[in-house]
């Protein structure tokens, strides 16, 4: 394929602005699909991702195009994670682009991701084009969203394009568009090559399968590659692309976008973001901008029986062939038996773990509440990092704590600012800066620590604001903290799976709350059962869970003995879904009851 | 083989009520639209058909008073429940209870035949003459439902009668001759305090029928009383409150001369409900009349609950039954457990080795030893109960032993 006929391009927008819906509309304009094969939204794989309406897996797409004066383009239409939790794969997917679709709804505007995405284009120079999307709402007001793309972007209004993905206005001008203004790819096919990994999955008959931009020299089948990161050498057995579906093709030079198998078995051989050289002609130095994705939220999952261990071991296992940021090690806990602590990118990441372990691997996982990691310098000098509260050292010996913090972009109606404000301040934040994008509408920044997002920040803002603001957030460094940790005691007895490192400052209303909310949570045991938080040896909060009196089947005659039983098997049932800690039982959402303590206040 | 601790019982229910009470989850129907006659007569067909072993397994006919039979399944107590079986025309009644009696033998506690013949009756519905009639055609024990001496309560639960009925009632039941009257009480009623229920029992215990069973209130899911409470309209109910008024009930009546001899029920010395212990220690029973349940070797049954539906089927000569459900040991062992243990005298596990086989019985020890550490439960390695406080916990201890 001659390479100026090629557009590599991606799509970025806040969710919900309509990114997949513009990105089916392509398919179809481009006859990548018939409409007849349209299930909506093609490119969201997983059942996941299409209930929450996010894109976890950013896929590519192949496509032909004829423009309007005749010419013939390929298209690589390279999906990017919608999600804040995936930032370094959006980078990863920007950097096999020259150009980028800024999707903007027209009776939105300007929201917080759109900034953080268009930043990151801009900082990858690609070169935007600017869509106002869903003009066939009556409240659109491109003309106030064009404004905006002006006085905070810098973008030129005459180049935005206005149309609905919808009904399909105006997206023969953004085809035409990608053709006309993103410039074709620049590399070199002679040059020693050079490939950028920006995803990959597992398939179970070929191995890792990497999704690759050429930039320089070409990749053939049968040819000897080198990892450039992991310095691990394959050798290709198929190069692709997608149609969207996959097809052979012999080699991808420079500037083209399709995939790699080579008998990868381990997802560890093929990082997002590693460069992909020839092993015998290799480049002399990789492309900028590989790292290792680093685990920023930890929590252990444990399974509900113990008998389960080994199939969520395996489980794991699988999900990590295809996502190389979960990240987990064995680990055991008093109170919660055999488990793993595992690392994810980020809440939602999370979640989405924790959801498909129990829907496609229909396990019964018990989670712990997350945690983040601490850097803690000892007065030797040393430093380590815990990401776990049970693992909390003596701070006899450290010389000082740090946590991460986040630097925090909320867009808000003007009215809500003050709310905003204060849910930062609750939340130990640090103010950087706020900015008017039009008389309307303010971005305020902050920088927080993770821990206090991961509590409830995001509920906060929404319900402050009616729903009305939007937030972004990227790492921004490790502060030191004056942190302490907060153990939970029942019947006297510390349970290491509900300790949690809170600020000092926070540390009685979090104690208080924490046994309020436990109290709430556990059911009545047969005697009392005395709840404390404490802080090393001094109980700073204290409740009591009084004994059940009565728990009884009043009436059992003869015609009741069939119906009686089953009244008990169901009250059985209940029981063993619960974790016995000692004689207390405990509900499997107690232990997460620390992330949830501030609905109550 | 039907070892020793069983004896038999005969069970009849009556579905029919003047009205149906806003806490009741049982099978009953208003008694006007139905030919309350024709469905006598089905139920005493229904007893003849039992007792002679049409259409029942091997294993059961086998226990039959019949020509080969060994006549272990010989009803020794009889109980005709409801419903209100006092709605019923006396005359029609009193043909029930003739033909159990007729069927299966009369006699004293230690011959064959039935001793000991319950009727449940309700206030309004047992005047002096139908206690009479009922004492006559060998009725000679009266279950009277009273649930609570306060007029402001009954009308809570939807009961038909107030508490000046009820004294009629009971005056009328003891004129006719019954020296053995149950009364039952419930507790933990929407509003009711802990005074409330200790005037219910000491003046039900002044009124000293031989027998009283005090229910804790349970709230059936689709009764009025539940869409009251949980609407608001009526307050909740607190359960210490009514552990409170268990204990009430078991310091207040065992003061006035009764034993508790079961979770809910109370009785003056030699007085407990013979037809009711025999559910208890796992015993075989036959249940007649629509929605009756039957224990008998190797299973449990279930006739249908629809009334119309039962009587075709009786009157055609058919079984009618909707639902059985055949018996392991394992069931059988686990049943005799969760029924024996609601009783003062607990378990015979010994006893129960015997009938079911050591093996089966023995897997039970470490949980009983275990309950054992709760408080709940003594076991002294024969006998194994819930004790006073275990009781009104009991669903923890049967939970173990499923």
């Amino acid at each position: 394929m001659e390479g100026s006929a090629i557009r590599n391009f991606c799509i970025i927008a806040h969710i919900d602005h309509g990114k997949s819906t513009l990105a089916d509309r392509i398919l179809e304009r481009t006859g990548a699909l018939s409409e007849r094969e349209m299930t909506e939204q093609v490119l969201d794989h997983m059942d996941l991702e299409r209930e929450r309406g996010i894109t976890i897996k950013l896929k590519a797409v192949r496509l032909e195009y004829r423009s309007s004066s005749g010419s013939e383009y390929v298209f690589n239409l390279i999906d990017t994670p919608g999600h804040v939790d995936f930032t370094y794969e959006v980078s990863r997917s920007l950097a096999a682009c020259e150009g980028a679709l800024l999707v903007v709804d027209a009776t939105q505007g300007i929201e917080a991701q759109t900034l953080a995405n268009a930043y990151m284009a801009i900082e990858h120079d690609l070169t935007l084009i600017p869509v106002i999307n869903k003009i066939d709402l009556p409240s659109a007001d491109p003309q106030r969203v064009k404004q905006e793309l002006e006085d905070i972007l810098g973008i030129d209004p005459s180049e935005a394009l206005l149309i609905s993905a919808k009904t399909g206005e105006g997206v023969s001008e953004v085809l035409e568009a990608i053709a006309e203004r993103i410039p074709s790819p620049s590399g070199d096919s002679r040059l020693p090559t050079k490939a950028l990994i920006f995803d990959s999955h597992f398939d179970v008959y070929r191995g890792t399968i990497a999704y690759i931009r050429v930039v320089d020299g070409a990749i053939r089948r049968g040819m000897k590659i080198r990892m450039m990161a992991s310095g691990r050498e394959f050798e290709v057995t198929e190069v692709g692309v997608f149609k969207p579906s996959m097809e052979t093709v012999d080699s991808l030079v420079a500037g083209e976008v399709g995939f790699v198998s080579a008998g990868m078995r381990d997802v560890k051989d093929c990082q997002v973001g590693d460069t992909i050289t020839d092993a015998h002609a290799p480049a002399e130095s990789p492309l900028p901008g590989y790292r290792k994705v680093k685990p920023m939220v930890f929590c252990g999952l444990y399974p509900s029986e113990n008998s389960d261990y080994e199939a969520l071991r395996q489980a794991l296992e699988k999900l990590q062939l295809n996502d190389s940021a979960l990240w987990f090690v064995p680990e055991t806990s008093a109170a919660l038996g055999f488990g793993f602590r595992c690392g994810f990118l980020g809440l939602l990441h999370m979640e989405v773990v924790q959801e498909r372990l129990e829907r496609e691997y229909d396990l019964d996982i018990v989670t712990t509440a997350p945690s983040v990691p601490y850097q803690i310098e000892r007065t030797d000098g040393q430093v380590e990092e815990v990401d776990n509260p049970a693992k909390w050292p003596n701070l006899a010996h450290v010389a000082s704590i740090k946590e991460p913090f986040m630097r925090v972009s909320v867009i808000t109606p003007k009215d809500y600012v003050g709310s905003v404000m204060d849910v930062f301040t609750d939340k130990r934040g640090t103010y950087k800066e706020m900015q008017y994008l039009n008389p309307q509408r303010v971005l305020i920044t902050y920088v927080v620590p993770l821990s206090e997002i991961l509590l409830d920040f995001f509920d906060l803002i929404k319900s402050r604001t009616r729903g009305y603001a939007s937030v972004d957030y990227e790492f921004d460094s490790y502060k030191e903290s004056d942190l302490v940790k907060l153990d939970v005691l029942l019947n006297e007895r510390p349970v290491d799976a509900l300790s949690c490192i809170v600020h000092r400052d926070k540390a009685q209303a979090r104690g208080r709350a924490l046994v309020n909310k436990l109290r709430k949570t556990i059911p009545r045991q047969l005697f009392d059962v005395p709840v404390q938080a404490a802080i090393g040896s001094r109980v700073i909060a204290r409740e009591t869970i009084k004994a059940k009196r009565k728990d009884v089947l009043a009436k059992c005659y003869g015609g009741d003995v069939t119906r009686k039983r089953k009244l008990l098997e169901k009250q059985k049932e209940g029981k063993k879904r619960m974790k016995q800690l000692g004689s207390i039982e405990v509900p499997q959402d107690a232990f997460m009851a620390v992330l949830r303590v501030d609905d109550e206040e | 083989m039907i070892g020793g601790p069983f004896s038999c019982g005969l069970y009849i229910h009556i579905p029919f009520c003047l009205r149906k009470c806003s806490y009741c989850d049982f099978v009953s129907y208003p008694v006007a639209p139905f030919d309350t006659a024709r469905y006598c007569a089905a139920v005493v067909k229904e007893i003849e058909m039992a007792l002679e072993g049409d259409g029942w397994p091997e294993e059961v006919a086998s226990c039959l008073a019949g020509a080969s039979g060994s006549g272990a399944l010989t009803p020794r107590t009889a109980y005709i429940g409801g419903g209100t079986p006092t709605v019923l025309p006396i005359s029609e009644l009193e043909a029930v209870v003739t033909a159990a009696i007729d069927l299966c033998g009369r006699g004293a506690a230690g011959s064959g035949g039935i001793f000991e013949f319950t009727v449940e009756a309700n206030p309004c519905t047992l005047s002096s003459y139908k206690a009479c009639k009922l004492r006559d055609a060998g009725v000679n024990r009266i279950s009277l439902g009273l649930q609570s001496t306060s007029d402001q309560y009954l009308t809570i639960l939807g009961r038909a009668h107030s508490y000046s009925e009820f004294l009629a009632a009971y005056r009328s039941a003891v004129s006719a001759g019954f020296s053995n009257i149950s009364v039952d009480l419930i507790y933990g009623l929407p509003g009711q305090t802990r005074e409330d229920w200790r005037r219910d029992l000491q003046r039900t215990a002044d009124l000293a029928p031989q027998h009283i069973s005090c229910y804790a209130l349970t709230l059936a899911d689709g009764t009025a009383l539940a869409r009251s409470v949980h609407s608001g309209q009526l307050p909740q109910i607190s359960d210490d409150l009514a552990a409170d008024m268990y204990f009430d009930a078991a310091s207040i009546l065992s003061e006035a001369g009764y034993s508790h001899y079961e979770i809910s029920n109370y009785a003056k010395p030699g007085m407990e409900c013979r037809h009711n212990q025999n559910y208890w220690e796992n015993g075989y029973y036959f249940g007649i009349g629509a929605a009756a349940h039957s224990h008998l070797p190797g299973m449990r049954c279930e006739n249908v609950p629809d009334v119309a539906q039962y009587i075709e089927c009786v009157e055609q000569g058919r079984r009618p039954l909707a639902n059985v459900e055949w018996l392991t040991p394992e069931r059988e062992v686990s049943d005799a457990f969760i029924l024996g243990l609601r009783t003062s005298r607990g378990v015979d596990t010994s006893a129960l080795a015997k009938t079911y086989g050591a093996g089966l019985v023995g897997e039970y020890a470490e949980r009983l030893e275990k309950l054992r550490e709760t408080g709940l439960v003594e076991f002294d390695g024969q006998r194994v109960r819930l004790t006073e406080g275990g009781m009104i916990l009991s669903n923890r201890v049967m939970m173990e032993l499923l």
